[in-house]
């Protein structure tokens, strides 16, 4: 194989990789078990998941298959159970888009954290027999995203 | 931001000769004559419910803390701190002391169209008016028959706390000289993007936010929904032209699902100030949102 195309051809696997690379840097934060901010941000891109397996079935773009439900509603109670911890006083960094309000208003962050609990405790406790009983339990559950992110989030660009 | 830089378009007007800027700058209500024989009908305030639902009128009108059917008594006194100063939003209830109870169609026209108040005289931009003002005076007399249906209110209006120049109203008059274009900002559209071009650069006032703002806080039309800064102060508003680096690259179909479930492709959710717009948009019929989502498909893109 001539030397030159081979060049080439590895050059546009790199910026092919470089460009998913690229893309995954903007999407994903390594977890490292020190830093409160990279494991928040990755429990609320797993949230995000699980809304997403429930969400494709509510459209209509996948079948109910109700152990997939069941996982995508556990996922959603262990990121709620899991999530209010990893706010202790001051942890934010540049890219964070925590607001400063849950720490000036630590008594309604935890009320509302306190309700994702509850409401994903109930949802997955539901019964999960068709799409229209998880429609229930995901909107139950989703009603939370907003009520948290309307207060407690600052978007970020 | 420098306070002094009001003083420019101020200063302008002055010496290009007080009578002529005083006539370019006046107020410029809707007459009389555009609203006679009008009385409101059940048809009209239907129409005006969904401009209500559109306008998220009650996101800035309903008391702080008001939930429910008290929303609905738009009651006022929200806060909008600003670089000018404190804009607070008024009872627009039925009440005819405390609220605009006691306006004629007219008047409301002339507020909701111009930027005119009951008294004649100038409203600031805080209400989005500039938007408003690219839509008919019959959008203006729909949402007036709505606004009628719903309860009064005493809660007296707070005052703003604005600064000088621009506590002095004529000011106003130079701004909406600079600013106010009722006209399309994107011309030439037709079909499902000029409905959604109406819904979003009228009632919606979509470009209130999502357009950065010069110093003298008029919107840069050059970069219109591009966005920049919050105005309220914390992080900021995402540029939601075809350009841009957070929603470019969804379809038309994840525009309308997220103004309908607040969730965006990978299900991050709607926060900020944009959960209470989804909490109006989810309400819609989906031709609103799909053609809200097609316009912006349309626009220029914009870096």
């Amino acid at each position: 194989m001539p030397r030159k195309s081979f060049v080439i051809a590895s050059a546009a696997v790199a910026a092919l990789a470089a460009a998913s690379l690229g893309l995954a840097h903007a999407a994903d934060v390594e977890p490292k078990i020190d830093d409160p901010v990279s494991l928040r941000m990755n429990l609320m891109k797993d949230a995000g998941a699980a809304v997403g397996i429930m969400a494709a079935i509510a459209k209509g773009e996948a079948e109910f298959e109700p152990r997939a439900v069941k996982g995508a509603l556990l996922t959603l109670n262990a990121v709620a159970l899991g999530f209010p911890a990893q706010f202790p006083q001051g942890a934010t960094s540049e890219t964070s888009e925590a607001a400063p309000a849950i720490w000036d208003d630590a008594a309604g962050f935890q009320e509302t954290a306190a309700k994702f609990i509850a409401d994903t405790q109930q949802a997955k406790s539901m019964p999960m027999t068709n799409a229209d009983e998880m429609k229930a339990a995901l909107g139950l559950v989703a009603q939370n995203c907003k009520a948290c992110h309307e207060n407690y989030r600052v978007k970020k660009n | 931001m420098a306070s002094w830089r009001w003083l420019i378009p101020v200063a302008a007007l002055a010496a290009a000769g007080g009578g002529a800027a005083l006539w370019l700058t006046a107020p410029d209500p809707i007459g009389a004559d555009a609203v006679a024989g009008w009385s409101p009908s059940p048809e009209a305030a239907a129409r005006g419910e969904r401009l209500f639902a559109l306008g998220s009128c009650v996101s800035c009108h309903a008391a702080p803390g008001a939930e429910g059917e008290a929303r609905l008594a738009l009651a006022g006194g929200r806060a909008f701190p600003t670089e000018f100063g404190t804009f607070h939003a008024p009872n627009i209830s039925q009440d005819p002391q405390a609220g605009i109870g006691g306006w004629t169609p007219a008047q409301f026209a002339s507020a909701f169209l111009r930027g005119v108040g009951a008294e004649g005289e100038h409203l600031y931009p805080a209400f989005p008016w500039p938007s408003y003002g690219r839509m008919e005076v019959a959008d203006a007399l729909d949402l007036w028959a709505y606004l009628k249906t719903l309860p009064a209110d005493p809660t007296p209006s707070k005052p703003h706390d604005v600064g000088f120049p621009f506590s002095i109203r004529a000011a106003v008059g130079g701004w909406k000289l600079l600013y106010f274009k009722p006209e399309p900002v994107v011309a030439g559209l037709s079909g499902q993007e000029e409905a959604g071009r109406r819904l979003v650069e009228g009632i919606g006032h979509c470009g209130e936010c999502h357009t950065p703002r010069d110093p003298l806080g008029g919107p840069d039309y050059t970069r219109w929904l591009a966005g920049g800064p919050n105005p309220d102060g914390e992080g900021s508003i995402p540029n939601i032209t075809p350009a841009s680096s957070e929603i470019g690259g969804w379809s038309a179909a994840d525009i309308a699902y997220y103004l309908e479930s607040g969730f965006t492709p990978d299900y991050d959710s709607a926060g900020g100030g944009m959960a209470a717009v989804i909490e109006e948009t989810s309400k819609l019929p989906a031709e609103d949102r799909e053609a809200i989502a097609a316009y912006l498909k349309a626009v220029p893109a914009v870096e």
